[in-house]
């Protein structure tokens, strides 16, 4: 598909609108991930459950979020590329709008990576601590063999 | 078969010699219950039988019965991965706590919400030119004063700024060095602690060879090592040295596992019993972005004083940026492997530059954080030290510009600088000041003459303009800068008070997105401490439990003893007595 100047301006705000959108997800879901680990920490495991619904909703808006900015990228002959390639093919007015927003991406993607490892861990930690206490755990008796 | 007449006796003093052990045990455990780094022991014990074989001719096959007790070692009660988990934690929690207090030095320059900083210079300045626009001003030697001094007020601000950005730089580069300052540097703290864990790895196999655990020297070192995860990413692996690994080739041919003692006939007759050794690996990432280890200590290879790692600092105090570490692996390594990492922070305008960093610990952070260009490294977290060095350096190069060029077309196109730099370089925070002509009168603010009647006015009209424009390279004042030839100045579509409000937030945002990063992942390290102390540390309510448990076995060992004497005695004294 071929854009003409405007259309392309159009275009790239789009997108650029989209990477916005993208951004104020990732913080949020950031926020829950941090939620989690505080919880998981601090063994509020009651807390945990609302908190994975919410973060489920979130993550089916990320992945039509993603979706569309890969369909926008596309649509501009940038299909399948990296940041900093997206930033190499784009023009001065182009640059100017994404490059800031790429960086607050790749900043935001950390957070969202180093959030999500610390909830990780602390959950599969819990889960340890439940395997064994349940091993622990006299079993239940299915049929009581002295009648 | 008979039984031994005093067999039961053995068994009960094994019992009363075992409980014994295991009060001793729970007495020395509540006594450490606040030693730091102390680990809850326990008495492994197990039963003792005689192993005879069953004879299918015996005509009289008895049940064999256990001897006791038999007290085996005492042992620390650890988890080997909440150790791990909380090692790869503390180093994470470690790089946003170094972080932050880069961070929190920065702001205590730069927080323009909390102190009159550089934003409100510019705002002063700008006050003072809104009153030399008033024709009855322009020409008081006064209102000229007061503007210098505002500018004096400014260049001192930035001066400020910059040396104190420099002064927190070499603080920094003191954390990683140490060198001239009370405290240890990083890297001293890190190679003390590799010589120490190497050292206690020799002393602890060799008491474990002649069957001494070293629980202490072992609480010792694990306390050494959950401190080196402090600084930079480790793994620690437990491994049979060479001696005792693997398999060798016995004189009849045959492949034999070391591990394992055999026969003449080549048939395994027992394991042998040999410490492990203990080995710690740096993880980093190489330059290829893969994940790569280094061996630090490598257990007790090549004896005392061989068998650990040692690192080095890169750079200057004077010149910090750009500061690297630089890790040799363990002394005995063979040479092909010696080749040292050096881990460093990179350069993200140039990611062809690659180079080895850790994802973690207090090093990386201060490596990062002194970062040589304003980009910072790839993998940064939050904008480094030379970035706001480099910003108010713009500010200041941009400032001076605008003011001595609108000055110059004041003056009729003379050069006529009201700014300068104090070493004649080119301009920067650091080194920004009042020209010393305008102090002593060869230079003037605008200068109403012949050529140029309006000069004063039109230099305070368009100053103030200047202070109110967004400049983004393509505006100009007044077509001064295409007149002079002066290029047009670009703060990033930013006027000079935004701009420095800009440099604020950014930092004010770092700052609040990585102390949030902190706050989980230091809740997430107590949530890993308060595991692996219900693990390894004392618990009073266990201890005190266990202490009864223990005193209720040694009661009944006692009684058991009694009882069997009592057996005895009614076998020798009133056995068979019927008739005599």
């Amino acid at each position: 598909m071929a854009f003409t100047d405007s259309s392309t301006d159009e275009a790239v705000s789009g997108f650029s609108d989209t990477l916005e959108q993208l951004l104020g997800l990732m913080g949020s879901i950031s926020e829950l991930e941090e939620a989690k680990a505080e919880a998981a920490s601090t063994k509020q495991h009651q807390k945990i459950d609302g908190l994975l619904k919410e973060e489920q909703a979130l993550i089916l808006k990320l992945r039509g979020l993603e979706q569309l900015r890969m369909k926008q990228a596309g649509a501009l002959g940038w299909q399948g590329l990296t940041f900093r390639q997206i930033l190499e093919r784009a023009d001065g007015g182009q640059k100017k709008l994404l490059s800031p927003l790429f960086d607050k991406m790749n900043a935001q993607l950390r957070r969202l990576t180093d959030s999500k490892d610390s909830a990780d861990r602390i959950l599969r930690l819990r889960l340890k601590e439940l395997e064994e206490a349940l091993a622990g755990a006299p079993q239940p008796r299915l049929h009581d063999s002295y009648g | 078969m008979l039984r031994a007449t005093f067999a039961g006796f053995s068994t009960a003093l094994s019992a009363l010699q075992a409980n014994q052990k295991r009060l001793d045990i729970t007495g020395q455990n509540l006594a450490n219950m606040n030693t730091v780094g102390y680990t809850r022991q326990q008495l492994e014990t197990s039963s003792l039988n005689y192993t005879n074989p069953v004879s299918k001719y015996m005509s009289n096959p008895t049940f064999n019965v256990g001897f006791g007790t038999q007290m085996n070692c005492v042992s620390q009660i650890r988890d080997p991965y909440l150790d791990a988990q909380y090692r790869m934690q503390m180093t994470k929690s470690s790089y946003t706590d170094g972080v932050q207090t880069a961070l929190d030095s920065l702001s205590r320059v730069l927080d323009e919400s909390s102190i009159s900083g550089i934003q409100k210079a510019f705002d002063n300045i700008q006050s003072v030119l809104s009153n030399l626009q008033d024709s009855a001003n322009i020409n008081d030697a006064v209102f000229e004063s007061e503007l210098r001094s505002r500018m004096q007020a400014l260049t001192n601000l930035l001066n400020d700024s910059a040396n104190k950005i420099t002064e927190a730089k070499q603080d920094e580069f003191d954390r990683l060095k140490g060198e001239g300052t009370s405290e240890q540097g990083a890297v001293e703290k890190v190679n003390d602690l590799l010589r120490n864990i190497g050292d206690l790895n020799v002393q602890i196999k060799r008491n474990q060879i002649v069957g001494q655990p070293s629980l202490e020297l072992l609480d010792e070192r694990n306390r050494m090592i959950d401190e080196l995860s402090s600084y930079i990413p480790i793994e620690v692996t437990y491994y049979k040295d060479d001696d005792h690994s693997g398999t060798y080739t016995a004189p009849d041919g045959s492949i034999r596992d070391k591990m394992y003692e055999y026969d003449q006939n080549g048939k395994v007759i027992g394991k042998k019993e040999w410490p492990d050794d203990l080995r710690i690996t740096m993880s980093y990432k190489d330059e290829t972005g893969a994940t790569n280890s280094l061996i630090l200590v490598n257990g007790t290879e090549g004896g005392q004083g061989k068998n650990y790692a040692e690192a080095t600092v890169n750079g200057t105090r004077e010149n910090p940026e750009g500061a690297s570490m630089t890790f040799t692996g363990w002394a005995a390594y063979n040479a092909a492997n010696k080749t040292p990492v050096t881990i460093s922070s990179g350069d993200n305008a140039n990611p062809t530059n690659a180079h080895n960093y850790l994802e973690g610990g207090s090093i990386q952070s201060s490596i990062d954080m002194l970062a040589a260009t304003k980009d910072g490294p790839a993998h940064k977290s939050v904008e480094c030290y030379q970035y706001y060095t480099e910003k108010l350096n713009m500010l200041a190069n941009t400032f001076a510009t605008v003011i001595n060029t609108i000055n110059k077309d004041g003056n009729g196109g003379q050069q006529a600088d009201l700014l300068s730099s104090r070493d004649g370089s080119a301009i920067t925070a650091a080194n920004i000041t009042v020209n010393t002509d305008w102090y002593s009168g060869t230079v003037h603010f605008g200068n109403t003459s012949s050529t140029k009647p309006s000069g004063a006015t039109d230099t305070a009209l368009n100053m103030l303009e200047a202070m109110k424009t967004r400049f983004d390279g393509n505006r100009d004042i007044q077509g001064i800068f295409a007149n002079l030839g002066v290029a047009l100045p670009d703060l990033g579509d930013k006027t000079f008070s935004d701009y420095m409000t800009n440099v604020s937030t950014v930092l004010a945002n770092d700052s609040l997105a990585n102390q949030t990063a902190l706050k989980t992942n230091v809740t997430v390290l107590n949530g890993l401490q308060d595991s692996r102390d219900s693990v390894s540390g004392v618990s009073l309510d266990e201890e005190a439990s266990n202490m009864m448990t223990y005193l209720s076995a040694y009661n009944a060992a006692s009684r058991l003893m009694t009882a069997l004497d009592e057996a005895l005695n009614t076998l020798i004294n009133n056995t068979g007595l019927v008739g005599r």
